[in-house]
């Protein structure tokens, strides 16, 4: 236990350390929102219709990016190594990760998230349903998210292959998530899809571990 | 129970089994699906709500069939190979991805070329044709992982992994996307409604399933031996099989 | 056969070009599967021979630059008696 403590303190002090990295997708989600009231013009009507699919595929692709810092690091400096040899269960280890991920990859992004509704003019409700599915949907992107980039750490140029592996997986989050939102628009119960959001949470926290530890000593090999 | 498949395990065996059952599959699949395909084309009565357009039938629901068999098919490969360590299975695994990708290629290019008509675009965000898209998303990600290593073994799993997580996914893919097309499309109806299927219909429907699956295995056995090869390239077993192709390539 | 002539059967009842668009489009997909994996195999064998020649070779001047060694030591000795 006081091992895992050690490895998340460990894990936000290095981010802290690094904190302008951990800008970009920061950066990046603010960015991509802006582009849209930009591209379909400023319309509050047509903002409120796309905008919570707009800001869940933001926050998908910054945290894609936010990803790869979470073994890169470790990895080549063999820091991960010693972690897999060491009498820490790597799996409880590469959860605990994942924890120190979300907290210092996408929690800035929910705490950016009110700003960005202002930008396209989501209703005070739809805001509470897009908080809820973020709350309870993004640490699936970082548990999901985490297996792939188990498996392409200790390749070159994992980037591209990582969305490509994801993406596909993440969009029933996306449909539910979004749909949670429209229907707060409408003033519908949303209890459902956030519901469904949370099984597949619950799923993924319960069994991601292990998956992410075996993708770990596939790349180490 | 399962003590028969464990020679398999050795890459020999496993390519002699394939060159054994290849000229069968071979040929009875190219007979099969031609037979069916004929059938279904010229031979098969019209519907009398789409005319002759859906005779795509024909090939749309083969190739979609298909393409769900062939990923179920590789993530059995993919389990079998992470649980009992079996380099084999991989190697079915990688031999059945581009298969798939195709099949599932040719059921979207299809899908689409029947929406045209019937639904007057050529792609159309229904249910069946999303979870296709999303399904070929599924088969170039465990491709492309897969080419991403120079380790073979380390590549091997690694796709495993990915085509696991893919498999489990895609249910959860289904039913969201089915409920998303629900929840967009408001009044109107499932747009790909089967005509209803007389006999007539229905046999070389049938039939062309059973073609487009022989011959899809037909190509996984050369892929598989495929695999074998590469993987194997310094085995003396492998060293007499070229020289002994060579050797029958020059005498012809 | 349903259809009366051949120019209604390619016509397909005025849908003639999705009907053989399709068909088509996964002839030539399976063709290309086929003929792929198929001329794979082949390269792949031809590679193994090559490999195996190649091998050969480089065995064959290994052994040649041993022998050759061996005689050079070998008149060094006799030189080295002579003298």
């Amino acid at each position: 236990m006081a091992a895992l403590m050690a490895i998340l303190k460990r894990d936000l002090a290095l981010a802290y350390r690094q904190r302008a990295e951990l800008m970009q997708p920061m950066l990046f989600f603010i960015l991509v929102i802006s582009l849209f009231p930009l591209a379909v013009g400023p319309e509050p009507k047509t903002l409120q219709i796309i905008g919570p699919g707009v800001i869940w595929v933001a926050a998908i692709l910054s945290s894609l990016l936010g990803l790869e810092r979470l073994f890169r690091d470790d990895f080549q400096d063999g820091s991960l190594e010693q972690l897999m040899l060491s009498s820490t269960s790597l799996p409880a280890a590469a959860l605990v990760k994942v924890v120190a991920h979300w907290l210092t990859s996408i929690l800035p992004l929910i705490i950016l998230s009110p700003l960005l509704a202002l930008f396209l003019h989501l209703s005070e409700p739809m805001y509470w349903a897009l908080l809820k599915t973020l709350l309870l949907g993004t640490p699936l992107l970082s548990l999901i998210g985490a297996i792939a980039v188990g498996l392409t750490v200790g390749l070159n140029r994992g980037g591209v292959l990582l969305a490509l592996l994801l993406l596909p997986v993440f969009i029933p989050l996306l449909i539910f998530a979004t749909s949670a939102v429209e229907s707060a628009a409408m003033q519908l119960q949303y209890t459902a899809q956030l519901a469904i959001i949370g099984a597949m949470f619950l799923f993924s926290l319960a069994l991601a571990p292990f998956a992410i530890a075996y993708a770990l000593r596939v790349s180490q090999t | 129970m399962w003590k028969w498949l464990h020679p398999y395990a050795k890459t020999e065996r496993t390519y002699h089994l394939c060159q054994r059952l290849l000229p069968w599959f071979s040929v009875l699949g190219l007979a099969v699906i031609l037979f069916a395909t004929v059938w279904g084309l010229a031979y098969a009565p019209t519907d009398y709500q789409q005319s002759e357009a859906y005779r795509i039938i024909y090939i749309h629901v083969p190739s979609a069939v298909l393409s769900k068999s062939l990923y179920s098919a590789m993530a059995i490969a993919a389990f079998i190979g992470l649980v009992w360590q079996v380099k084999t299975s991989f190697m079915a695994m990688m031999a059945l991805a581009p298969i798939g990708a195709t099949v599932t290629f040719v059921s979207l290019v299809t899908g689409a070329a029947w929406g045209k008509p019937m639904w007057g675009t050529w792609w159309e965000w229904d249910a069946r044709l999303t979870s296709q898209l999303i399904l070929l998303f599924l088969f170039l990600g465990v491709i492309s992982l897969y080419k991403a290593f120079e380790d073979k073994q380390q590549a091997g799993k690694a796709a495993g992994v990915m085509a696991i997580v893919g498999v489990i996914n895609l249910p959860i893919i289904h039913y969201s996307v089915e409920w998303w097309n629900t929840l967009h499309q408001g009044a109107t109806i499932m747009k790909f409604d089967k005509p209803s299927m007389p006999t007539e219909m229905l046999w070389p429907l049938l039939l062309s399933i059973l073609g487009w699956a022989l011959v899809s295995a037909a190509i996984f056995l050369l892929r598989m031996q495929n695999e074998i090869i590469q993987r194997e390239l310094r085995r003396p077993w492998v060293q007499n099989l070229a020289n002994k192709n060579a050797s029958l390539s020059e005498g012809k | 056969m349903h259809f009366e002539d051949i120019s209604s059967f390619l016509d397909m009842g005025g849908y003639g070009l999705y009907v053989w668009l399709s068909f088509g489009a996964a002839t030539l997909s399976l063709l290309v599967l086929w003929l792929d994996s198929f001329f794979s195999k082949r390269t792949l064998l031809t590679q193994v021979l090559t490999e195996q020649i190649r091998q050969a070779r480089i065995k064959a001047a290994a052994e040649q630059s041993a022998t050759a060694q061996q005689s050079a030591t070998a008149e060094q000795r006799t030189n080295g008696e002579t003298i």
